[in-house]
């Protein structure tokens, strides 16, 4: 009874939640020099352009920037989806077929210009979130696993997709295995030339303040967090139990869409084979990185594309492979799946 | 305990805070005004793909023994989406006076980039695109090497050989189609065989990737089920299906651009050739004496001694019969000395 009972300080757990995280970047990061001594022959070169490459010039600041756009995308439908207690881990399928449903309704939209886009990027919402609440209509019908649903249901899309494009849907005026290109009119606005960059960064932030005030400022957010926490007691609260199994699935797989229709429309102007390969677990790494909150979303998207445009720039003026980037990301995947290393500065704390 | 884990923690992040600030003192050294840098830009991996190995090999021994010539190979990996992005990152560097590369799907990305950087050159084999300003491309006449492959293929078709059926039947398999392919490689092989017998039917199939040598495998016995029986692929390392099975069905084989008579002994009966090295070193040699003519695409072919046959191969002179390889050879020295003309169509 007499130890002194500590006052619960939002600031001061916030300060310590992040604990975990910076150690977990940090080991990430040690990774990346102890590999870049033991795999370059100039390791500081590497070690140098890894860190500041991504600031040398606006190109590649941009660049950086334009990565996290679709991981910031997927990321908030991720969040929304894992603090709902629904596991989806879809993304790559989600993701890509998004894409090309995207990309083969805007070229058949292409006389409607600017309005061409907007349904074409709304069709491919409503196809990739159909997509993914299928997982959760077979949780609700026959209790299925969500996590084995939504990955193996990814995998088969993602073939089909391969095959959509590669037959039927391939360009023969291209030499790349790609669609057609999009119409000049439905793409992206550029915001840093020559980078990436463009105009679905607006999106992406915008998106932020929109998933925040779903999970947190409506009733909706409420019962989905609380039936995230609590399934058995949300039911008997009287939430309902097939909505918040379908509509958060939904929404991730439709965020997902809207992820790759506009990484296509700013980016790459065509659904070009395996254009996102690993963006679809990127994203949910973002997302566990962040523990599911939409603001803490875009620090931890940046920090995915900094390393990623990091091992780039050392892939450019060093002679280490990409894969160097792969290994860092391996290790923030692997570590950020430990919940007792995300706790790691909540351990002490007393109530 | 506790305490002494921390130390120890204090102490790796404490050098690895330093290890980024120590290597802020790479400085790039200053370009000497006469140096002349090359990226060679492998959109794929060089081991394993002739184009790739031969275009590195002669970058390297072009610049082997110029002090002032310098090669920087990078290998774009086989995600085709990140080539542009890859190659738009290389190229803002502004490190290098000219981007050498080889690949038909090449011109539309350096074009894309070109838009960013007017100044950055271009020069690429294998591809065919001019009134670009900042690119000069060289197309090896694969319409004409796949003539007289087709030719072949089409004495072996009609010829008593024993896989040859009577169907006269041709096959071709492809990882994927594109304009070269469609307008050039596909055309010139039917035309071929076509010299010989003119009711010869081609049964042409593709993968979808490059890598898959299952699926390739699976197509080549459906196409010998279906009265096959001799093929022409180009599907990268997916090609290993389809020797797998001719030597376990019983068909033949022709080879686009490289000797790969030991692929299969005794069923791969003829292998073109192509002289990426030789090309390479002299579009270098143009470019280090400020000769070469942006703008401007050549097709270069069998008289320009680009592309030719590997005829040497003890292989091939034990896989067919005398008679056909007599035939063979007149055919290609008509082609050489020009008795046999063809229009090359359209890319």
């Amino acid at each position: 009874m007499n130890k002194k009972i500590e006052c619960y300080n939002p600031v001061i757990y916030m300060l310590r939640s992040m604990v975990g995280l910076i150690f977990i970047v940090f080991v990430s990061l040690v990774a990346l020099v102890g590999f870049s001594y033991y795999l370059s022959e100039t390791p500081d070169k590497t070690i140098y352009y890894f860190f500041n490459g991504p600031f040398l010039s606006l190109y590649d600041f941009g660049n950086m920037i334009n990565m996290a756009v679709p991981l910031i995308i997927g990321g908030l439908g991720i969040s929304l989806a894992f603090r709902s207690g629904s596991m989806n881990i879809g993304g790559e399928g989600q993701l890509y077929f998004g894409a090309l449903i995207a990309t083969l309704t805007v070229i058949a939209l292409e006389p409607l210009g600017r309005a061409g886009a907007v349904i074409a990027i709304f069709v491919a919402m409503m196809s990739s979130g159909i997509l993914a609440g299928i997982s959760g209509v077979l949780r609700y019908r026959w209790n299925t696993n969500v996590l084995i649903t939504s990955f193996l249901i990814s995998n088969a899309v993602v073939l089909i997709v391969n095959y959509l494009i590669t037959g039927p849907f391939d360009d023969p005026l291209t030499n790349l295995f790609s669609t057609q290109p999009i119409p000049e009119t439905a793409e992206l606005s550029y915001i840093l030339p020559p980078s990436n960059l463009n105009t679905s960064l607006i999106v992406a932030v915008a998106a932020v303040f929109i998933i925040h005030a779903l999970m947190y400022r409506s009733r909706t957010g409420f019962e989905l967090r609380m039936y995230g926490d609590n399934p058995r007691f949300a039911k008997y609260a009287g939430v309902n139990v097939m909505y918040y199994q379908i509509m958060p699935m939904f929404v991730s797989g439709a965020m997902y869409a809207l992820a790759g229709s506009l990484s296509i429309f700013g980016t790459y102007h065509a659904t070009i084979k395996d254009f996102s390969s690993g963006m679809g677990w990127n994203a949910l790494a973002v997302a566990l990185i962040a523990r599911y909150r939409p603001f803490a979303v875009i620090p931890a998207a940046l920090f995915f594309a900094y390393i990623e445009s990091g091992a780039r720039s050392a892939m450019l003026y060093s002679d280490v492979t990409f894969e160097l980037s792969s290994i860092v990301q391996a290790t923030v995947f692997f570590l950020v799946s430990s919940v007792t290393l995300q706790r790691l500065g909540l351990k002490k704390r007393r109530i | 305990m506790n305490n002494r884990i921390y130390s120890v923690l204090a102490v790796f992040f404490v050098l690895f805070l330093l290890s980024p600030l120590g290597a802020a003192g790479v400085k790039e050294e200053a370009k000497a005004d006469d140096s002349f840098s090359v990226l060679v830009f492998v959109p794929g991996v060089a081991a394993g793909s002739p184009p790739y190995e031969t275009m590195v090999a002669g970058a390297n021994e072009f610049a082997q023994d110029k002090e002032n010539v310098s090669v920087k190979v990078y290998e774009a990996g086989f995600n085709q989406a990140q080539w542009e992005q890859q190659l738009t990152s290389l190229v803002a560097t502004g490190e290098y006076d000219v981007v050498l590369s080889t690949n038909p799907s090449l011109p539309e990305i350096c074009e894309r980039v070109g838009e960013k950087f007017p100044d950055q050159k271009f020069i690429i084999t294998d591809a065919y695109a001019e009134g670009n300003d900042q690119m000069r491309t060289y197309l090896y006449n694969q319409y004409e090497q796949s003539l007289y492959l087709g030719y072949l293929a089409g004495l072996v078709t009609a010829s008593d050989m024993e896989f040859a059926n009577e169907n006269l039947k041709i096959g071709f398999i492809a990882s994927q189609e594109y304009p070269l392919l469609n307008n050039h490689i596909l055309p010139g092989f039917l035309d071929g065989a076509r010299l010989v017998n003119k009711d010869i039917e081609l049964d042409f199939r593709v993968i979808g990737n490059w890598f898959d040598a299952n699926k390739a495998s699976d197509l080549a016995s459906s196409m010998i089920d279906g009265g096959v029986d001799i093929f022409a692929v180009i599907a990268g390392g997916a090609a290993q299906g389809v020797f797998k099975t001719v030597t376990q069905k019983g068909a033949y084989v022709v080879f686009h651009d490289k000797n790969e008579y030991s692929a299969a002994p005794g069923y791969v009966v003829g292998s073109g050739s192509m002289e990426q090295k030789k090309l390479v070193m002299e579009i270098l040699s143009d470019v280090v004496n400020g000769t070469v003519e942006y703008g401007k695409a050549t097709v270069v072919g069998l008289e320009e001694g680009y592309i030719g046959f590997h005829f040497e191969d003890p292989l091939y002179v034990s896989s067919l019969p005398q008679d056909i390889r007599d035939e063979f050879a007149s055919f290609m020295e008509r082609l050489r000395n020009g008795s046999i003309s063809y229009t090359l169509p359209v890319l």
